[in-house]
């Protein structure tokens, strides 16, 4: 009976965007019983409706990744990083011990230099020598120069959308204006979609718009929220909880609101 | 006793940037007596010392803008069809004129604000002018970044400032902060750190008991009340221990270094 994050949502509402960019272009889902103790843990009870803008068939987000490869080289430094023109490293990183060791202190960089708001680093958790340049959700199909500087080091360069090409969501759901730390649907959405079982409805999760297998995410990667259902008194509230097969449920207001302390 | 935000640090959490963005470049101000009842309230007490990066004096963040002009537009087929910024459609969309430039520029902006794509600037409307500004933390980044229209029938949507962050045509060039506080990202378990590179110190300016600490945007802020909910600050307790930042001792003197060691910050999971 309460709005749990996911880790992956926690960390990136913390560290990378809002809460309203990380949960753009969304899809509800509504189970029966009662929610996992944990937004990470896989879904529980049976999907019995999904939901879209005005019930349209989903295509989720691919998000657009670029690279920087350092090929060679044992002195040196990577002096400038930039992508679409945007400086994200924010300053020069040494050589430091191996090529590995080098792109996991860029990745350190981009990561925590406040000038960087459009992209994720990466490189396979610290053991690779190539930094993947993932863009943040929302984002879509886009194709950015990834252009690099290097002193002695050599590297190789993979343009955003070269590396996986990103695709734009269709008829996920959006969020409104906030106000007073509240975060509220779109007013101008219908939230809807066909039950694809007959139950009652115990509690719902938000998966983000990319691709969500419904898995336990152990690795704080995938972006949630559940909460539960009812008709009075829960973070989700409906006119019925008795859901049948077939029936177009529709969610009218939804409002998640931030703590003042 | 608790970590207190202000509604503005409230809402750009939800819509604008992270809470490492929000607070980035920012500075700890330590003042004595206890916490006002909510951020958004003037501080209260004496102040004893204000933590920077190596007591260094603080550059506060100026965020940059861009200005767009809405003019000759009349019926529903003239529209803005795109604004972008650095070849990003921050609008999402075309919009139409609607009743008058007032109310299409008004359109423009909430459009703006509500794209997903858009991850640079909040967007405002007076009258017929769009004037887009930087999220906290881009700094002087974007000064001069290009700033384009397309529209479609007899509108016009002149980029006033020729490009964002110029400083011409009612446009502010954004200023980097300079020796603000910094956050580490630290994905374990929704934790925020003190950048361990840091060293978060500053002299104090009068002799005291240290009772809580005001945690400032990287913008200036004179710290009195927001009812506008415009300054983003979180508050929070001081003690030796149990409070929401501990020192090791709360007796503060005039004149010597205060040096914060570790600082965190978890959002809860539930």
């Amino acid at each position: 009976m309460a709005l749990r994050l996911s880790t992956a949502l926690r960390n990136a509402v913390l560290g990378t965007q809002p809460l309203k960019l990380a949960m753009d272009n969304c899809v509800l889902k509504i189970y029966t019983g009662s929610q996992p103790s944990s937004a990470d843990a896989a879904p529980t009870g049976t999907l019995l409706c999904t939901y879209s803008s005005a019930s349209g068939s989903l295509t989720r987000e691919v998000l657009a990744q670029g690279s920087v490869a350092l090929t060679g080289g044992a002195s040196g430094s990577v002096d400038t990083l930039t992508v679409n023109s945007l400086e994200i490293m924010g300053s020069a990183t040494s050589f430091n011990t191996s090529l590995t060791q080098t792109a996991t202190d860029i990745v350190t960089k981009i990561t925590n230099n406040p000038k960087n708001q459009l992209f994720v680093a990466s490189n396979v958790g610290g053991t690779s020598a190539t930094i993947t340049i993932t863009c943040k959700p929302g984002v879509g199909v886009v194709t950015w120069t990834v252009a690099s500087t290097v002193t002695t080091i050599t590297k190789t360069d993979t343009n955003i959308g070269t590396v996986t090409a990103g695709t734009a969501p269709a008829n996920c759901l959006q969020w409104g204006t906030v106000t007073a730390g509240t975060l509220a649907k779109l007013s101008t959405q219908t939230w809807s979609g066909a039950a694809a079982a007959t139950g009652t409805a115990g509690w719902f999760r938000f998966e983000a718009s990319v691709t969500d297998a419904g898995a336990l995410d152990s690795a704080a990667v995938v972006m949630r929220m559940d909460g539960s259902v009812s008709t009075s008194s829960a973070e989700l509230n409906l006119s019925t909880t008795a859901i049948t097969s077939g029936v177009t449920q529709t969610v009218d207001s939804f409002v998640v609101t931030l703590p003042t302390a | 006793m608790t970590l207190r935000f202000s509604p503005g640090l409230q809402n750009a959490v939800a819509a604008d940037s992270s809470w490492r963005h929000c607070l980035a470049e920012g500075s700890i101000e330590i003042y004595s007596g206890s916490q006002p009842a909510t951020a958004d309230l003037a501080v209260t007490g004496t102040l004893l010392a204000t933590i920077t990066s190596s007591a260094g004096t603080k550059t506060n963040e100026t965020r940059a803008t861009g200005v767009v002009t809405l003019s000759v537009g009349a019926t529903g087929t003239d529209t803005l069809e795109t604004l972008k910024l650095l070849g990003v459609d921050l609008l999402g969309g075309a919009v139409a004129f609607d009743t008058s430039l007032t109310v299409t520029a008004a359109a423009a902006a909430l459009k703006i604000n509500r794209n997903p794509k858009n991850h640079f600037v909040i967007a405002t409307s007076s009258v017929a002018v769009i004037t887009l500004t930087a999220k906290p933390g881009f700094g002087a980044l974007l000064n001069s970044a290009a700033l384009a229209t397309t529209v479609g029938g007899n509108m016009v949507a002149a980029v006033t400032s020729t490009s964002f962050g110029s400083g011409t045509g009612g446009s502010v060039a954004g200023i980097s902060a300079v020796n603000g506080l910094k956050l580490d990202y630290n994905a374990a378990a929704g934790v925020i750190t003190k950048d361990t590179t840091q060293t978060w110190s500053g002299t104090a300016v009068a002799t005291g008991t240290a009772g809580w600490f005001r945690y400032k945007g990287a913008v200036v802020d004179a710290g009195a009340l927001d009812s506008s909910a415009v300054f983003l600050r979180m508050d929070g307790s001081i003690a030796t221990s149990g409070a929401d930042l501990n020192m090791s001792s709360t007796v503060v003197t005039s004149g010597a270094l205060q040096t914060i060691s570790t600082f965190s910050f978890t959002v809860p999971a539930a």
